[in-house]
């Protein structure tokens, strides 16, 4: 673990410091790097030779949004991983459950109805509470005697996600001019964040992965299928609905602080497990870094790069769909199977 | 003694699979199960693993009741080597055999110098060691099958459960893993419960047999003693010969045909 691990973490840091030099205002790494240490130390002799204006823009613009960039793209990504894991289904995503889809609906009633009991958060927020009904929803759905099966799961959210998409049809046929809003926000975007989102959701990624990794072996234990794994001393039924509550939320939190952005959660982790092989424990912290750098790239090019906004929805699967087909292509042509 | 099982009954989503049913299995012999298809064998190992509760009934491993012991105890006692099995994940031969030290690390640990080198030795002796850097979803079925076979040997059991464990092994595989399992057996005082399909292979490996059809124990006792025509008769409906082969030193059947 240790090599990919360190240079994975040395890209994100650099490519961080490039991303908040990279915009409207170019600033250079030394400036950031000033900048920074003033507001870690307290020490604002480091800025008295600075234009304000520069301070403001990195600490008030730019970090914000790339933090929540990074914790979004590795939140995804290692929920990507729990999901395949407890699915033993290459093709699960965060999204399997219908959560992406809950959010959605929460979203989209927020804006057409105006609701604004929780100020610029409602939005958030009923994206959030749509996102975890719908997953209380598929969870009683496929429990039954004996335990979570994962057909059921997957059928479960593939129902409840076709119904919650024509709720959603429905609601953007209603919308008049906010149709336009839900789409955005349907489509995802990292556009004026705060740092209460920041930390909210690094927050929550960071006690997602710490739960993770703590049951990272069971996990692998999980893939010698349930019988076997609960020889082993796993608690098989247990374990799936704890790492089940875990990913889907982590992935609702996600999902309500940028909308819906596909293909890390699905991506991210084939590509890491053809390099790290698919132990959980290796696996999770380099899914982790991949998932935030392949974000934060995502982000920087619609931010600073393109004359225009581009929802980051669009970009990661033009991007990042292409790219997985290569990728797939070619382990077909060395591998018999995936 | 290993196992007593008193007066256990359990039923499968309403019929039932055992009803009244008491056995005892020794823990430093090598009992062989054997019986017809749909008899309760997979169900029995499921009940003295732990996977299924009784519904009624008692399962006392070593002078406690089988419920007291945690999940990780009974990791560190019991391995089992089931009749399917697949794996999900490209994992590596020695990944998968890795695996079965996990009940004795903790949680975070790497493995220990210890838990490398049982590792090791284990996959030299199954015969895994040239498969070790393969991902275990490239290999064959009897390939496959060895390598769980060598996960449960590494898990360093006081009991190995065998669930038709050399179904899909070729003969030579078959015979040099169960000569495997009674050299640990007698080294170790490891107990062995396996389920056997041939009765042959079992008649040459098991000290015990215990004869099992519809949920009932037709037969228990030393190979030589439950082994006969009769009782073949009786349970799988064939006409058999029994007898003792010189040249493998152990009884052995031939069968004539069913009726």
């Amino acid at each position: 673990m240790g090599l990919q691990f360190c240079i994975l973490t040395i890209l994100l840091a650099v490519g961080a410091v490039i991303s908040t030099g990279m915009g409207y205002l170019n600033i250079s790494w030394k400036e950031i790097l000033r900048i920074v240490m003033a507001k870690f130390t307290g020490n604002d002799m480091l800025l008295s030779q600075m234009d304000p204006i520069l301070t403001t823009v990195v600490v008030d613009v730019r970090l914000p949004r790339i933090l929540t960039s990074l914790a979004v793209g590795g939140g995804l990504a290692i929920c990507g991983t729990v999901f395949q894991a407890i699915l033993l289904n290459p093709l699960a995503d965060p999204y399997t459950l219908g959560v992406s889809a809950g959010a959605a609906f929460g979203a989209a009633l927020a804006i057409i109805l105006n609701m604004s009991f929780a100020g610029t958060y409602s939005t958030t927020l009923m994206a959030f509470v749509g996102a975890v009904t719908t997953l209380i929803i598929v969870i009683y759905l496929s429990a039954n005697a004996g335990g979570l099966s994962s057909n059921n799961l997957i059928l479960s959210g593939i129902i409840v996600t076709a119904i919650l998409s024509a709720g959603i049809s429905f609601l953007k046929y209603l919308a008049d001019e906010q149709v336009g809003i839900i789409i955005f926000w349907l489509m995802g975007s990292f556009a004026s964040r705060t740092w209460t989102d920041a930390t909210l959701i690094s927050v929550a990624v960071i006690i997602g992965l710490i739960i993770f990794l703590v049951f990272a072996r069971d996990l692998n234990l999980l893939s010698l299928g349930k019988r076997v794994a609960s020889s082993l001393g796993v608690s098989t039924g247990k374990v799936t609905l704890i790492m089940l509550i875990v990913a889907s939320l982590l992935a609702a939190a996600c999902v309500s602080v940028s909308g819906i952005i596909g293909f890390v959660g699905l991506l991210v982790p084939h590509l890491m497990r053809g390099l790290t092989g698919p132990d959980n424990l290796r696996l999770l912290p380099v899914t982790f870094l991949a998932g935030a750098i392949l974000l934060l790239i995502a982000d920087t090019i619609t931010r600073a790069i393109l004359p225009h906004e581009v929802p980051i929805g669009i970009l990661t699967a033009l991007i990042g769909g292409p790219f997985f087909c290569y990728v797939f292509r070619q382990r077909q042509t060395r591998r018999r199977e995936f | 003694m290993g196992y007593i099982l008193e007066r256990v009954s359990f039923s499968y989503s309403g019929t039932n699979v055992f009803k009244d049913f008491s056995l005892n299995l020794k823990a430093d012999r090598f009992i062989g199960i054997i019986g017809p298809n749909g008899c309760g064998k997979t169900t029995l190992i499921d009940l003295i693993m732990r996977l299924q509760k009784p519904q009624s009934g008692h399962i006392t491993y070593l002078e406690k009741p089988l419920s007291s012991y945690s999940k990780k105890e009974l990791a560190r006692q019991i391995a089992l080597v089931p009749q399917t099995y697949s794996i999900n994940f490209p994992f590596l031969v020695k990944e998968v055999v890795m695996m079965g030290r996990y009940p004795h690390m903790s949680r975070f640990s790497a493995p220990l110098a210890e838990d490398l080198a049982k590792v090791k030795e284990i996959m030299v002796q199954t015969g895994c060691i040239e498969l070790a850097h393969r991902p275990v979803t490239e290999l064959s079925g009897g390939e496959r099958q060895r390598v769980v076979f060598a996960r449960a040997l590494a898990q360093e059991p006081k009991m190995l459960i065998l669930d038709e464990a050399t179904a899909n092994m070729d003969i030579h595989h078959s015979l040099h893993l169960l000569q495997l399992v009674v050299k640990m057996q007698c080294e170790n005082k490891m107990g062995v419960v396996a389920v056997f399909q041939d009765i042959n292979l079992a008649a040459m490996y098991c000290q015990d047999l215990v004869v099992i059809s519809k949920g009932r124990v037709v037969a228990d006792g030393p190979t030589s003693f439950v082994l006969q025509s009769e009782i073949l008769l009786e349970v799988f409906h064939v006409q058999a010969k029994v007898y003792f082969e010189d040249y493998n030193q152990s009884h052995q059947v031939v069968f004539r045909q069913c009726i």
